[in-house]
């Protein structure tokens, strides 16, 4: 797993890309702001993005900018519906994106 | 692929030799458990309830109960009632010998004279079967067999690119090989449902699958009930779930690629082969212990969190693709699936492993649960108004 600093030789944190459709990718460690991470779809690089938010190992971050509103897809699907204009960058999680499914009155799960 | 079982006389194959000590109620259950302490090889399953229970709730608790006593792993049952229940203990008895050749016996406390007359004659019983149980030998047969129990708990964001994939490619052989596996928790199908709805064998099984998905999530609403806070749990959100469509999608997986062939009730045994769904809650204890009860020989769970979890009646392996989840839970999870985050393995190359170990699993290696004698059991039971709140 990457580290940050490795042998004095900087090595980017990666987040994997499950579908290359995905508007998000999960990080592989811990992520801190102004860190860059390098996005991976089946072992290659395929984009490279400057985190804009601390992001725990294993959360999502956003790799476009995703408008208020849109659907967020992960796994090539729909996983939820986003509360704000995410930039990308960003940290994607309960605070901005919430699922579309089975809504309860006025709120959505 | 061949593994090692007990045959049993109606059939079945067993991979563990137990004999169910198995109270018809809760009121039995200290003396149920007396019984099955004193006896090598006898389990005792506690019951939750099985008394004060009516229409869905009375029917699941009794076919759990019944399910429990023809699973393959148990060589013979001993059901132990108080007498006044609701669960009669006459019937339960009835049922179960009247669906399988193995050996069944029943004992009544209010007719025995209490307790201590209870456990004399149930511990003769038992350690007679005991003694009979040991003659039986390993057979060689295969995972067609078998019956493999999925479940996840404890999710993480790792658990649908790792140990879920892991599973499912399993899950897909035992398939191949003419096996059966369950896949349950209904509430974790909520926002994947159309992926499996396209897998259903006939148009049947697609109209049964998405209509416990739309039952439940018309109870849900009926009631008012806002998910958020269960599911995803607090400790799905902290492992980087946000909702239960992403949650669903990585969990479906375990269940494989192949067609969906039957979608069964709580604790409902298949009559079918092949991959089938259980329409259980996502509470793991009540999952699993329904698809013991439907017939499953073995569970392989996955886990992102991690989790102790065991079961009286079958193995439960457990596996982690979260290396360090894995390195900070060793004592209780079997297999490790984190070489696939390191990218030093493949989803097939790991999967292979589990297989092996799945094998020797069946053919008596014990996992880490059954070492340390955990023996989680819950049954569903649908709300019941019984008193307020």
């Amino acid at each position: 797993m990457a580290t940050g600093q490795d042998n004095g030789v900087y090595q980017p944190k990666r987040a994997l890309l499950l579908n290359k459709n995905d508007d998000v990718a999960m990080v592989l460690s811990c992520v801190s702001k102004g860190e860059q991470i390098d996005i991976v779809s089946d072992n290659d690089v395929v984009k490279v993005i400057i985190a804009a938010d601390d992001i725990d190992t294993y959360h999502k971050v956003a790799v476009r900018d995703l408008p208020h509103g849109i659907e967020v897809h992960k796994y090539g699907e729909v996983i939820g519906v986003t509360t704000e204009h995410i930039k990308e960058g960003h940290w994607v999680h309960v605070h901005n994106l919430e699922s579309k499914v089975f809504p309860v009155g006025n709120k959505s799960l | 692929m061949e593994i090692r079982a007990y045959k049993r006389s109606d059939n079945t194959y067993g991979i563990r030799n137990k004999i169910l000590i198995l109270p018809s109620v809760g009121c039995a259950n200290e003396t149920a458990r007396l019984i099955a302490e004193r006896v090598q090889g006898a389990v005792y399953v506690p019951n939750p309830k099985g008394c004060g229970q009516v229409d869905k709730s009375l029917e699941i608790t009794r076919r759990t109960l019944v399910g429990f006593a023809l699973n393959p792993n148990i060589y013979g049952t001993i059901v132990v009632g108080l007498g006044c229940e609701t669960v009669q203990p006459t019937s339960l008895y009835e049922q179960i010998k009247a669906m399988t050749s193995k050996p069944v016996e029943l004992l009544i406390i209010q007719d025995e004279g209490g307790t201590l007359n209870t456990v004399e004659k149930g511990v003769r019983i038992a350690s007679s079967m005991s003694q009979e149980m040991a003659m039986q030998q390993r057979v060689p047969t295969d995972l067609s067999n078998l019956i493999l129990a999925t479940n996840c708990g404890g999710s993480d964001a790792t658990s649908g690119i790792t140990a879920n994939p892991v599973l499912g490619y399993c899950s897909d052989i035992v398939v191949h090989e003419g096996g059966t596996v369950i896949l349950g928790e209904t509430t974790e199908f909520i926002g994947a449902e159309h992926i499996l709805a396209r897998r259903a064998k006939n148009d049947k099984v697609r109209k049964d699958l998405l209509q416990i998905v739309e039952t439940l999530e018309q109870e849900f609403s009926r009631k008012g009930i806002d998910l958020r806070g269960a599911n995803p749990s607090p400790g799905n959100i902290k492992g980087g779930l946000t909702t239960l469509a992403e949650k669903s999608l990585g969990a479906i997986v375990k269940g494989g690629s192949t067609s969906v062939n039957q979608i069964l009730r709580y604790a409902e045994r298949p009559t079918e082969k092949g991959l089938v769904i259980m329409d259980t809650p996502g509470y793991d204890i009540e999952s699993v212990s329904a698809m013991v009860a439907g017939g499953a020989q073995i569970c392989i769970f996955t886990t992102g969190r991690g989790t102790p979890i065991g079961n009286p009646i079958i193995p439960m392996m457990k596996i982690t693709g979260n290396p360090k989840t894995f390195a900070n839970m060793r004592d209780n999870i079997d297999f490790d699936a984190s070489s696939i985050l390191s990218g030093t393995k493949s989803v097939a190359e790991c999967g292979e492993e589990l297989l092996n170990e799945l094998v020797q699993v069946c053919n008596g290696k014990l996992t880490k649960a059954e070492a340390y004698g955990f023996a989680d059991i819950a049954i569903y039971r649908p709300q019941e108004p019984w008193c307020s709140w």
